[in-house]
């Protein structure tokens, strides 16, 4: 059997798909909360859940596994946090500023209200100082020719240097090593000379023209290494201890795993998870017979996009992650900060209702969480709704601390009853949402109407037929496995799941539920989805639950059990 | 749907529509300058032509898609008439275009018969034709002598291009199949405005469309004017220079008077010199557009940047045949980056005073010193070695210094305030693209503007030929390479001038005037020296630590450190020591201990307040005198010359027609503003409140 395990924000999912013989589809899944500062915690704690779903041990699982694939977030976090290697950077004499001027990009990647506010505007943050990046002698040209030979010398006395500073890893980023390598081939020759246990990176590892971006790059490289391999081998000792003995693999941000030791360039792990997601996507879209998808995933802060062309994942044109430019190729997931979490608040210049950016986060959380949150958020307008009522089978929702919550910061300073300030909430989101999918489909020339979208993790169902019908996507489909997708993709696992259950005449309901729709409070059921009998035909107003998510049909959607388990929903006309 | 929450869906489709015709422009742009270095923009208009929202790239454009369109409205609304599929093509500097190169392609929006918005673009070309490649002329004696501009024309009708218009246009290039390929990418853009509107309307109807289009300038209009009425009325003024017009050494004044009362701003520019022959004037229109910008990018922190909100509640006034109103056949092919960024100095330094007036310290933290201004552009022209031809506009200019603010140091290296979005090219890029071979790319040390922060340093970069036909024809364009133009405030120092050198190959240094049509030869190294931003405070108040971090950066020299800031790297005592005497020799006496709490009264700015019809020094509470008398004849006076921060290879003539004058507290010794003048000019008294 094959183990994927992806560490999200708050969740670490794992699945486990049998071995090639008998199919690629997952025949157990498991969660555990993700366990900041030691990551592997909460890795091991997801294998363990999926083999008590299997009624196994964890050693027994891990040493019938053949593979554990990984998507992580250590290199994001360090990234974030601050908390990357000493890194060093050697360079071309002559341009040791191509970082700190960053070709003069002061607003990228900054937050719409901070790109509108002169005194935020400041560069990408350098990861190091000026004080360890060090320039030597050499020179090749645009056409590969050496014009200045590498000082050998002066390398030595840079890596001493840094070393001696304590730089523990090193970028290296030499003028047009994308027309000719040699000279940063030999200065990773002496720096191993020098310096052995350090970590090292060169920027020819990606061949585009560009020092900024190759250095930047090199540079991101360098500083997150040495924590994604220490992870990485922590992860396999703790696997080896408890049995694994198959190979441990680390999911790309280019799409694909790579074996650890293997070419592995950590600074590729760090958009792992979301783009674990999207290669699960493209399996999935696939298996359904067609090329052209539209990946979506509401996360807790966040909205992500993906696009499935001709059956790949697409590529970014100008890829950047948080503030920083990047020269190798990575899939393309865009994201806007409207997510569960996202804060509902009324513009005090132009009066209008707006959602995000910014989030209640985890903590406190919305309101309904009661965790001491009491500002409204997206979240609250769902639960406010009774379109949902708790939380990947783990936190309980109060729909009262919701209404509250709208009451007093939408619904009484606009004068609207709260019902109807929690669909305008829901309404502003889902239409940012709308607007996003535009900008990947429409501004590039593709038609919505073309294609299939895709909505997983937690909360991506409950909104997808409204932001579907907004930019006339015909079709939605919530995969089985929707809330351990990335984990799947991962693993390489093909997308369907469950043993097909019994048909029964009436589909299953496990309550009814009042819930709002269009300004009207309706009684609607709720189904058992993984009870769902193949073919079984639903219409909303309804609500579908599942252990970890939940579907929301809206009043004109129809939804369809497929043989595999996926619903597919049709989305009514747009709310 | 409730109304607040249709108005924030619809505005913020209005924006996914914009960044649609963004990238439509992107796609299909032949002209590196405006896809490399962002130098383009794309709004939507209301139908009366106001500028409902526009991109982040250069805002002069913005505002300019304004002044076009109304243009438009004006001389064809009423006969030919305008109707659906109508397009517009203008580099008019005259009617907005902010210099020749600047191409505007604008058309109203119809929903059947009724016309409900303009949309339209700005794309910096390569070429637009003129005398020489790249269309901006050194030494043109009138615009006849420069690209003479397109006056706003029909390029398409009922939906066709016609095709005479366009071979009218694109005649006119050197570069004609690059025009035409951004040509199209405006006009696709244009189209897909309009279809996406319409779609719009087909939803939400055309009423509410129309509506959410007024609405975000109204609403963006009360904020501004509810934000002008909780500061101080007074008046401001400041006083840019322009040295060089190209054929002549003279000096251009541009003075502004700032006047702010209740919610209104009115902008007093008729104190400008005479207009300079040609290349680098601005009309009103372009100074208009400028100060807008200027206006929206420090005025409107935190607010929505729509521009006609911020258009609104300014009033201009020019006087015809000045440098900022220059009149028929005046030329102005470069007046974007002369007249028009010392316009919006001016207004960023003026507002910047008004700011210091303010009791409210969350409007304080947004006083902004000047980024740099002037900085030096070259366009070089030749051949390769095989023979093909080449032309560039170098964008090594672009990485000055920016602005410090009350509150922290200017991004180093960080360009212009009213291009956010502006980017320079990498090295690789330039040598991959023309027979050039680069020395370096360093932060200039030494030319961020002193300051309790200080100002971001410049770039310099160094560059010879490679593989090219000798020799290049190299034209450089700048100003403030002899007085320093990146204003520093309260007390803030200036950033470093910028400056073009030529190292020949027999060792002989050339430091070309600002303005020349010279030459590039093989062994020739031209280096290209860019300013830094202002500063803001008094120097000798910066965290000493904060200095050390800087001269460990390698952005400040420990020569400078003593110089700039009395400190000594590494020794405290030695630092209080050389801070004491800087003080001392800034009032000729022992200065007056600083108050423990700033003195109570009515906040002229951080240095002085108003009580009693005096003006007493905020830090230490010293009489400076009646305030019937001019504030800057009370303090104490130091002039030196504007070179003594620089150590240049060689001097450079005109740049002793200028003096930095430094103002102290007679008691305390704080610095409390530094001005930049030529000799012979008066002080400038730069606050002044008005009585509400």
């Amino acid at each position: 059997m094959r183990i994927g395990i992806d560490t999200g924000g708050t969740f670490t999912d794992a699945v486990v798909i049998p071995a090639a013989a008998g199919g690629l589809l997952p025949v157990g899944q498991g969660k555990a909360l993700s366990t900041p500062g030691n990551l592997i915690a909460g890795a091991l704690a997801s294998v363990e859940a999926v083999a008590v779903d299997i009624g196994l041990t964890l050693s027994e699982v891990l040493s019938q596994a053949e593979s554990v694939d990984y998507a992580t977030t250590v290199g994001l976090n360090a990234l974030l946090t601050g908390s990357g290697a000493p890194i060093g950077l050697i360079t071309t004499e002559g341009f040791e500023a191509t970082l700190p001027v960053a070709r003069a990009a002061k607003v990228a990647g900054l937050s719409p209200a901070e790109a509108t506010e002169a005194i935020c505007w400041s560069k990408p943050p350098m990861l190091l100082s000026r004080r360890r990046i060090i320039g030597v002698p050499e020179r090749i040209d645009s056409a590969g020719e050496v014009l200045r030979p590498l000082d050998e010398a002066a390398v030595v006395a840079a890596v001493e240097a840094l070393r001696d500073d304590g730089v523990t890893s090193y970028a290296v980023s030499l003028l047009w090593s994308v027309a000719d390598p040699r000279h940063e081939h030999r200065i990773a020759e002496l720096i191993g000379r020098i310096h052995p246990a350090a970590q090292v990176t060169l920027s020819s590892a990606v061949p585009r023209i560009g020092e900024y971006e190759r250095t930047m790059t090199a540079v991101l490289d360098a500083y997150v290494a040495p924590l994604v391999a220490d992870e990485i081998q922590a992860l396999a000792d703790a696997l080896a201890e408890r049995g694994f003995s198959g190979q441990l693999r680390v999911m790309q941000s280019r799409g694909g795993s790579c074996s650890v030791g293997d070419a592995l360039r950590p600074v590729e792990t760090l958009q792992s998870g979301p783009v674990a997601g999207l290669v699960a996507s493209a399996k999935l879209v696939k298996s359904l017979g067609r090329s052209e998808a539209i990946a979506t995933d509401v996360g807790g802060t966040s909205f992500d996009v993906g696009l499935i062309t001709d059956g790949e994942a697409s590529v970014a044109r100008r890829p950047m992650i948080g503030r920083w430019a990047l020269a190798h190729p990575v899939v393309e997931v865009v994201s806007i900060g409207t997510g569960g979490g996202s804060l509902a608040w009324i513009d005090p210049v132009l009066g209008s209702l707006r959602v995000g950016p910014q989030s209640a986060g985890v903590q406190p959380g919305p309101a309904c969480y009661r965790r001491g949150g009491t500002a409204p958020t997206l979240t609250d307008a769902a639960v406010a709704l009774g379109h949902m009522s708790e939380l990947g089978g783990v936190v309980d929702l109060d729909r009262e601390a919701a209404t509250l919550a709208l009451d007093q910061e939408v619904a009484s300073p606009l004068g609207l009853s709260v019902p109807d300030a929690a669909d305008a909430v829901v309404g502003v989101a889902c239409s940012q949402m709308a607007d996003l999918i535009r900008r990947v489909t429409v501004q590039r020339g593709h038609d919505p109407a073309d294609f299939v979208m895709l909505a997983y993790g937690g909360a991506a169902p409950q909104y997808a037929t409204r932001y579907a019908a907004d930019v006339g996507v015909g079709e939605v489909v919530v995969p089985a496995a929707a809330s351990v997708f990335s984990a799947l993709g991962a693993a390489g696992g093909d997308i369907g799941a469950r043993p097909k259950p019994a048909s029964t005449l009436e589909p299953p309901t496990v309550e009814r539920r009042d819930a709002w729709f269009d300004r009207q409070i309706v009684d609607c059921p709720v189904y058992d989805g993984p009870r769902l009998a193949p073919d079984t035909r639903l219409e909303g107003p309804a609500f579908i639950h599942h252990p970890s998510t939940s579907i929301v049909l809206r009043p004109g959607d129809r939804a369809e059990i497929t043989a595999e388990g996926h619903t597919c929903l049709f989305p009514g006309p747009p709310s | 749907m409730t109304d607040a929450a249709l108005f924030e869906v619809l505005r913020n489709r209005l924006w996914a529509i914009n960044d649609e015709a963004v990238d439509a422009i992107v796609a299909v742009s032949g002209s590196p300058i405006a896809t490399e270095g962002n130098d383009f923009n794309s709004g939507i208009l209301t139908a009366a032509g106001e500028v409902a929202l526009a991109g982040p790239y250069v805002l002069v454009h913005a505002a300019a898609l304004g002044q076009v369109v109304r243009h438009v409205i004006e001389q064809f609304g009423e006969e030919p008439g305008i109707g659906s599929g109508d397009m517009f093509i203008t580099n008019d500097t005259y009617v907005g275009a902010p210099h020749q190169p600047d191409v505007m392609v604008v058309a109203p929006v119809f929903r059947s018969n009724r016309l409900i918005a303009w949309c339209g673009s700005c794309v910096h070309q390569n070429d637009v034709g003129g005398p020489v490649p790249g269309s901006i002329t050194v030494g043109a004696s009138s615009i006849y002598e420069e690209a003479v501009p397109m006056a706003p024309t029909r390029i398409a009708a009922g939906g066709e291009l016609l095709a005479d218009v366009e071979q009218e246009y694109l005649s006119r290039s050197r570069t004609p199949e690059l025009n035409r390929l951004d040509l199209l990418g405006q006009i696709e853009a244009n189209r897909v405005v309009a279809r996406r509107l319409n779609g719009l309307c087909d939803r939400y109807d055309t009423d509410t469309v129309v509506a959410v289009l007024e609405g975000l300038i109204d609403r963006t209009e009360a904020a501004v004017r509810a934000r002008l009425a909780s500061l101080p009325d007074g008046r401001w003024r400041h006083r840019g220079l322009v040295e060089h017009d190209g054929i002549d050494d003279r000096v251009y004044e541009i003075g502004l008077t700032m006047t702010k009362r209740y919610d209104s701003l009115h902008l007093d520019f008729t104190d400008a010199s005479p207009q300079a022959p040609a290349l680098i004037n601005t009309s009103r229109a372009i100074t208009s557009s400028y100060a807008m910008a200027a206006v929206m990018t420090v005025l409107g922190y935190g607010l929505p940047w729509t521009p006609a909100g911020f258009w609104r509640v300014m009033e201009v006034d020019t006087t015809p045949g000045t440098i900022v109103d220059c009149q028929w056949p005046a030329g102005m092919s470069m007046g974007v980056t002369a007249a028009g960024q010392e316009v919006r100095t001016a207004v960023n330094v003026c507002l910047s005073r008004m700011f210091d007036a303010s009791d409210d310290p969350d409007v304080r933290n947004q006083i902004l010193a000047s980024c740099v201004s002037g900085s030096f552009t070259q366009t070089i022209s030749g051949a390769f070695d095989d023979g093909q031809d080449f032309s560039a506009m170098l964008l090594d200019g672009l990485p000055g210094g920016s602005g410090a603010w009350w509150g922290g140091d200017g991004p180093d290296t960080g360009g212009y305030l009213t291009s956010p979005a502006g980017l320079c090219t990498n090295i690789e890029t330039n040598e991959d693209h023309y027979p050039v071979l680069y020395r370096y790319r360093r932060e200039r040390v030494d030319s961020g503007g002193p300051g309790r922060w200080r100002g971001g340093v410049g770039v310099e970069h160094a560059y010879q030929l490679h593989r090219a036909s000798d020799p290049v024809t190299s034209t450089v364009f700048a100003h403030g390479q002899q007085p320093p133009t990146a204003a520093g405030i309260v007390g803030g120092e200036p950033g470093m001038q910028h400056t073009g050198i030529y190292e020949r190959s027999d060792g002989a240094i050339e430091v070309p005037p600002p303005k020349q049509v010279g030459e590039l030869a093989a062994g020739d190294v031209y280096t290209n020296l860019c300013g830094g931003g202002g500063g803001v405070g008094d120097p000798l108040d910066r965290d000493p630590a904060a200095v050390e971090h800087d001269v460990s950066e390698g952005l400040v020299t420990e020569a400078g450190a003593a110089r700039d800031y009395g400190v000594v790297v590494g020794d405290e005592v030695a630092t209080e020591a050389l801070r004491a005497q800087r003080r001392r020799e800034r009032i000729g006496r022992a200065p007056a201990p600083p108050l423990e709490e700033p003195l109570a009264g009515r906040r002229l700015s951080s240095t002085v307040v108003q009580a009693d019809g005096r003006y007493l020094c905020r830090r230490c509470g010293h009489n400076h005198g009646p305030t019937i008398e001019p504030l800057v004849s009370l303090l104490v006076l130091a002039r030196s010359p504007v070179d003594e921060r620089t150590s240049w290879p060689s001097a450079r003539p005109g740049a002793n027609r200028f003096e930095l004058r430094r103002l102290f507290c007679p008691a305390c010794a704080i610095q409390a503003d530094v001005q930049v003048a030529l000799a012979d000019a008066p002080l400038l008294d730069t606050a002044e409140l008005i009585d509400p």
